[in-house]
């Protein structure tokens, strides 16, 4: 049973076709770019697996269950997200707004602290999140996104804000979340060619998947 | 994670939140004295006259201190307020929050949503100040208002917030 998989998937928004009839699968424990130019439908594709929008038409399966039919919901809690914005709760500090979503998704506090130690969090984590800089910020929409070990992650820009030790950082824990079974895809535009330690690159351009490159 | 355990949650961050806001309920409650001060002032002078006016005056005066707050609560999901108006204030706060026009749209949605539940709070707000027994169907007609629209957002959250 393959981690994801997309029949069909459209979605419009008014005139605009922002991904156009969408078919792929994804197998579990792969780390997945998802390439493409400003507007391509990265972001869309990802909150559509994300279950934050409905698909116009097609059909979405995460681990063999349909995402928008009934019992889908209960899926919600096996993925990870990170959007543009890293949608934390500014008058709280990192800390009681990762506190808020392990209870929420009924992680332990050691689960949290170690998510938390993993992204270099320490110096700010009782800090409120309108105080701190971009890169805390993205940093502490990650731990977010990671708390729990979840299934599936999905991170739109994950490298955006972060300085090139963290990036680097990210890069090796996603690879050690690979590694551990969970399947990552994250949207980025910046690089020319395939990202290193990434299995496998789609590239989207006008709502549709245009390519298809699985790492040698 | 059970119901119970997510509400209390949310309800714990809500509180929260609204402490670290609290400079927002502050000035909702400027304003709420400012209403009252000027009605005070320009209402009749006669006492009958003012307990006549005062229930419906009380209510118009909270609907619109906590619209003040209705339109940026769904931005930090901070809700607040009594109940019938806040089931109702949430979902279409929920739903005018990606307009662009939303200072405008939430209360000509909301105005003649919440006039039921306006007429009926100052309906038994009167009764109670002039010592008279509130009809007891008044009290369900406002709970059955409160499940309706509670139910209501219960069911349709998920696709208002979607896109």
């Amino acid at each position: 049973m393959s981690a994801v998989a997309l029949e069909n998937v459209s979605k419009h928004y008014g005139p605009v076709r922002a991904l156009d009839s969408v078919s792929l699968e994804l197998e579990r424990g792969i780390l997945v770019w998802l390439a493409g130019a400003n507007g391509a439908g990265k972001s869309t594709l990802l909150r559509v697996l994300g279950s934050l929008t409905r698909p116009s038409r097609g059909r979405v399966t995460l681990f063999g269950v349909d995402l928008f039919a009934a019992g889908g919901a209960a899926l919600r809690g096996r993925v990870g997200f990170l959007g543009q914005d890293a949608s934390l709760y500014g008058e709280l500090s990192i800390a009681e707004n990762l506190r808020f979503c392990a209870r929420l998704r009924g992680v332990d506090e050691a689960d949290l602290h170690r998510t938390a130690l993993e992204l270099d969090l320490g110096p700010a984590l009782e800090q409120r999140v309108h105080t701190l800089s971009q890169g805390y910020r993205r940093r502490a929409g990650l731990a977010r996104a990671l708390l729990g070990a979840p299934d599936l992650l999905l991170l739109d820009e994950p490298w955006n804000g972060l300085d090139t030790a963290t990036a680097e950082r990210l890069t090796r824990l996603l690879e050690r979340m690979r590694d551990a079974g969970t399947t990552v895809l994250v949207a980025a535009h910046a690089a020319s060619g395939p990202l290193p330690g990434f299995d496998r690159t789609l590239r989207l351009e006008g709502g549709r998947i245009r390519g298809d490159g699985i790492a040698a | 994670m059970n119901g119970p355990a997510v509400a209390r949650a949310v309800l714990a961050k809500d509180l929260l939140l609204d402490f670290r806001t609290r400079d927002r309920l502050g000035h909702m409650a400027v304003f709420a004295l400012l209403v009252v001060a000027l009605l005070s002032i320009v209402l009749p002078a006669s006492r009958i006259e003012r307990l006549a006016w005062s229930p419906a005056l009380l209510w118009v005066v909270l609907l619109f201190t906590s619209l003040l707050g209705l339109a940026r609560s769904f931005q930090s999901e901070t809700e607040g307020g009594a109940l019938g108006l806040a089931a109702l204030g949430t979902l279409l706060s929920a739903m005018s929050v990606a307009v662009r026009f939303r200072e405008f749209l939430l209360p000509v949605l909301l105005f003649p949503l919440v006039l039921p539940v306006l007429v009926l709070a100052s309906r038994i707000t009167g009764e109670a100040l002039a010592g008279r027994e509130v009809p007891g169907l008044w009290w369900a007609a406002f709970a059955l208002y409160d499940w309706v629209f509670a139910l209501i957002g219960y069911f349709v959250f998920d696709y208002v917030l979607e896109d």
